[in-house]
C-alpha cells in the first residue's frame, strides 16, 4: 500500500500543529477555545453536514492532540478548562491508547452484502440459487437480502452475472487483525480494549479520520521549555522521514534547536538487544525451549500475550531497544526527561509501563512540533552528523527482517547454536507463523514478529512510504563503520555492565 | 524547445502536508517530459499555512494535490508545445 497524504491526514496534522503552536508560543489557554472556529474557517472544504458539526469534531481532535481522553466527563467542558487540566495533571494510566471520535464516525454499513440498482431482476435468479440460507427474495423488481438470514458467505455476489451485488467492508474492522474494532448498536465503531494491541492500523485506515490516539505534545513542550534536561531518542526508522533522504545531520540539529539537550539513536539499544537476545537464544533453544519469539515490537508482544497466551512463555525476556537505550542513558542522566521518537503508537503504552521512558512522539507529531516552532529542516541540509555508535545490524531493526538478520550475525559467537530464523510482518502473518510453531511444523526456531507491514518503517506514525525509506536505510547502513552488533565494542561493554537489567524478569 | 520550471517546496511544513507526494508526481513527469521539465527545490515559499506549495514557471501554487499538479504541468506543457508549433509553422 502506498502511503499518501489524504485530506483526513492533513486535518489531523493541522490540528496537531496548531495546538502545539499555541502552547509553544504560550497562548494555549488564551486562544484554544477559538481554535475550532479558526480551523473551520481556514479550511475551504466542508465535509460534514454543517459548520457546527465540523467545529465539534475539531474540538474532539484538539482534545486528543492535547493528550486528553474523549471520556464523557470531558464532553461538556470548554477546551481551555481541559487544557489547564491537561497541563497540570499526569495522564490517566489505564485508559485506551487509541480512541474513536464518536461524532466523526460515520457509522458505516454493517451489512456486508448489498444488492444495488444494477440488479435486473433476471429470469435466472442465480443469486437466489446460490444462497444456501434462503436469504434472498425478490421484492418489487429487485433481489433483496434478508440480513437476519445472511451469513456473509459471498456466494450470491459470485453468482450474479451483472456484478450487481456489492461487498462492503467497514475499513476500521477490516484493518484490525484481532477484531478489536466492533460496531455498537448505532453502527458507530468502538474499540474492545481487552483485545486491542495498540498497533494503530485502524487509525490510518478510517477514511473519516474518526480514530486517533493521544498525543503527548503538550507535556513534551513543557519539558523542552522548562529547566529539566531532555534527551531525544530517535528510532532507526526515522531515516528519510523528514525529507532529507539518508542524512541525519539536519534532523539532529533541528532536535537540538527544539531544545533537546542530547540526541541519541535507539539503534545502539538495538545492538544491545541483538547481542543479548542471541545469547539468550543460545542458552534457551533447543535445550530448554523449542523456539523463541522476538520481543522488540510492543504490539506483537501484546498480541502474543492476549491472543496466544500459550506461547507467551517463548517470548524473549530482553527489553525492547527503546528501553535498553533508555536504561543506558539513565546511568548518566537519572533525572532527565527521556523522549522516544518513533513511528509507533504501541510504544506509547510500552514507554508508560517501562518507567524509564518519560514520553513518546511519533514522527508525525515531531514534524508538527517542528512546524509549530518554526523550524525548517530544509534550511539545515549542510549540517554534519556525528559518527554513529550503532552498527548496521542495530539500525536494521527498523525494517522487517532486520531483527532476524541481526540475530544471524549475533549467533555466530556461539559456534554450536542451531539458529533458524523466521520473520513475519503484519499480525495476520505473525498469527500464521505462530500456529506453525505451535504445531511444530515450522522450518524456523526463532520468529521475528512485527505488527506493521514493512516493520517499523511502515508504522502508523511514519511520514514517508516504507519502500522509499528502506532504500535510505540501506544506503546509510552501508556507510556505517561498524556493520555487525558483534563487532560493536561499545555495545559489548555496555551489555556487560547492564546485563541483567535488560531482561524483563529481573527486578534490578 | 519547451521549458517548464517546477520548484517544489521542501520545507518541513510542506513536507508534513504531503509535499513528498508532489515530489513523486514531478519525478514521474520528469521521466515523461525529460529536458522539457526543469526541476528546482525551494527551502521555503513563505506560505507555510497553505502548503504543500509549488512554483510553476515563476507562479506560486498553494495547497496542491498530486492530481492538480500533474494536470497543471501537463496543461502548461501542451500550451507551450502548441505555441512552439505555431511559431515554427509560420
Amino acid at each position: 500500500m502506498t502511503l499518501q497524504v489524504n485530506e483526513v491526514t492533513k486535518i489531523r496534522r493541522k490540528v496537531m500543529t496548531e495546538t502545539a503552536r499555541l502552547h509553544w508560543n504560550g497562548n494555549l489557554i488564551k486562544e484554544i477555545d477559538q481554535l475550532p472556529e479558526r480551523l473551520t474557517a481556514e479550511h475551504e472544504h466542508r465535509y460534514r453536514c454543517c459548520e457546527f458539526k465540523e467545529k465539534a469534531i475539531y474540538a474532539e481532535r484538539i482534545k486528543l492532540a492535547m493528550g486528553l481522553s474523549l471520556a464523557p466527563e470531558h464532553a461538556k467542558k470548554r477546551l481551555s478548562t481541559l487544557a489547564r487540566h491537561s497541563l497540570t495533571h499526569s495522564h490517566e494510566k489505564n485508559r485506551s491508547q487509541v480512541e474513536v471520535i464518536d461524532i466523526a464516525c460515520d457509522g458505516c454499513p454493517i451489512d456486508k452484502y448489498f444488492i444495488t440498482n444494477a440488479c435486473r431482476n433476471c429470469l435466472g435468479h442465480n443469486c437466489q440459487q446460490a444462497c444456501r440460507r434462503g436469504a434472498i427474495t425478490i421484492v418489487g423488481n429487485q433481489a433483496y437480502i434478508d440480513q437476519s438470514k445472511c451469513v456473509e458467505c459471498g456466494m450470491c455476489r459470485k453468482a450474479c452475472k451483472y456484478g450487481a451485488i456489492l461487498e462492503v467492508h467497514r475499513p476500521c474492522e477490516a484493518a484490525c487483525p484481532v477484531n478489536a474494532v466492533i460496531a455498537d448498536q448505532n453502527r458507530k465503531a468502538i474499540i474492545d480494549n481487552g483485545k486491542c494491541t495498540d498497533c494503530g492500523n485502524c487509525m490510518v485506515s478510517c477514511p473519516f479520520g474518526a480514530i486517533s490516539d493521544h498525543s503527548q505534545l503538550l507535556k513534551i513542550i513543557d519539558w523542552l521549555k522548562g529547566e529539566e534536561k531532555t534527551v531525544a531518542m530517535v528510532a532507526p526508522a526515522i531515516i528519510g522521514q523528514m525529507g532529507q533522504k539518508e542524512k541525519l545531520g539536519p534532523l539532529f540539529q533541528a532536535l537540538k534547536q527544539l531544545g533537546f539537550d542530547r540526541v541519541e539513536e535507539v539503534s545502539f539499544g538495538a545492538d544491545l538487544v541483538a547481542l543479548g537476545e542471541s545469547e539468550e537464544f543460545a542458552n534457551r533453544v533447543p535445550v530448554k525451549d523449542p523456539y523463541m519469539l522476538s520481543s522488540c515490537c510492543p504490539a506483537f508482544v501484546k498480541f502474543v500475550k492476549i491472543h496466544r497466551p500459550g506461547q507467551a512463555e517463548y517470548l524473549s525476556t530482553m527489553v525492547s531497544p527503546m528501553v535498553a537505550m533508555a536504561k543506558t542513558l539513565r546511568e548518566d542522566l537519572p533525572l532527565a526527561k527521556i523522549v522516544f521518537i518513533g513511528p509507533c503508537v504501541a510504544k506509547k503504552r510500552e514507554a508508560m509501563e517501562s518507567k524509564v521512558v518519560d514520553g513518546v512522539l511519533t514522527f508525525e507529531e515531531l514534524a508538527a512540533l517542528f512546524v509549530a516552532a518554526d523550524i525548517n529542516l530544509a534550511t539545515m541540509e549542510e549540517a554534519q552528523e556525528e559518527a554513529s555508535k550503532a552498527s548496521k545490524d542495530g539500525q536494521g531493526f527498523a525494517a522487517a527482517g532486520g531483527v532476524r538478520a541481526a540475530m544471524v550475525n549475533g549467533i555466530k559467537r556461539f559456534a554450536d547454536a542451531d539458529f533458524r530464523g523466521g520473520s513475519a510482518q503484519g499480525l495476520e502473518e505473525c498469527l500464521a507463523q505462530l500456529k506453525l510453531l505451535e504445531k511444530s511444523e515450522a522450518s524456523f526456531n526463532f520468529l521475528e514478529g512485527m505488527a506493521c507491514s514493512g516493520g517499523c518503517l511502515g508504522g502508523p506514525g511514519a511520514l514517508v512510504d516504507n519502500r522509499q525509506t528502506k532504500r535510505f536505510l540501506d544506503v546509510r547502513g552501508s556507510q556505517l563503520e561498524c556493520q555487525n552488533s558483534g563487532d560493536n565494542r561499545l555495545a559489548i561493554e555496555k551489555l556487560k555492565d547492564l546485563g541483567h537489567s535488560l531482561h524483563k524478569s529481573s527486578k534490578k | 524547445m519547451t521549458k517548464i520550471t517546477v520548484g517544489l517546496c521542501a520545507g518541513t511544513s510542506c513536507h508534513l502536508m504531503g509535499g513528498m507526494d508532489l515530489g513523486t508526481v514531478i519525478e514521474e513527469l520528469k521521466v515523461k517530459l525529460g529536458d522539457d521539465l526543469q526541476v528546482q527545490k525551494h527551502t521555503c515559499l513563505n506560505q507555510c499555512r497553505k502548503g504543500p506549495n509549488v512554483m510553476l514557471n515563476g507562479m506560486l501554487f498553494v495547497g496542491m494535490t498530486p492530481e492538480q499538479l500533474k494536470n497543471e504541468i501537463l496543461a502548461l506543457h501542451d500550451r507551450e508545445e502548441e505555441n512552439n508549433h505555431d511559431t515554427t509553422g509560420q
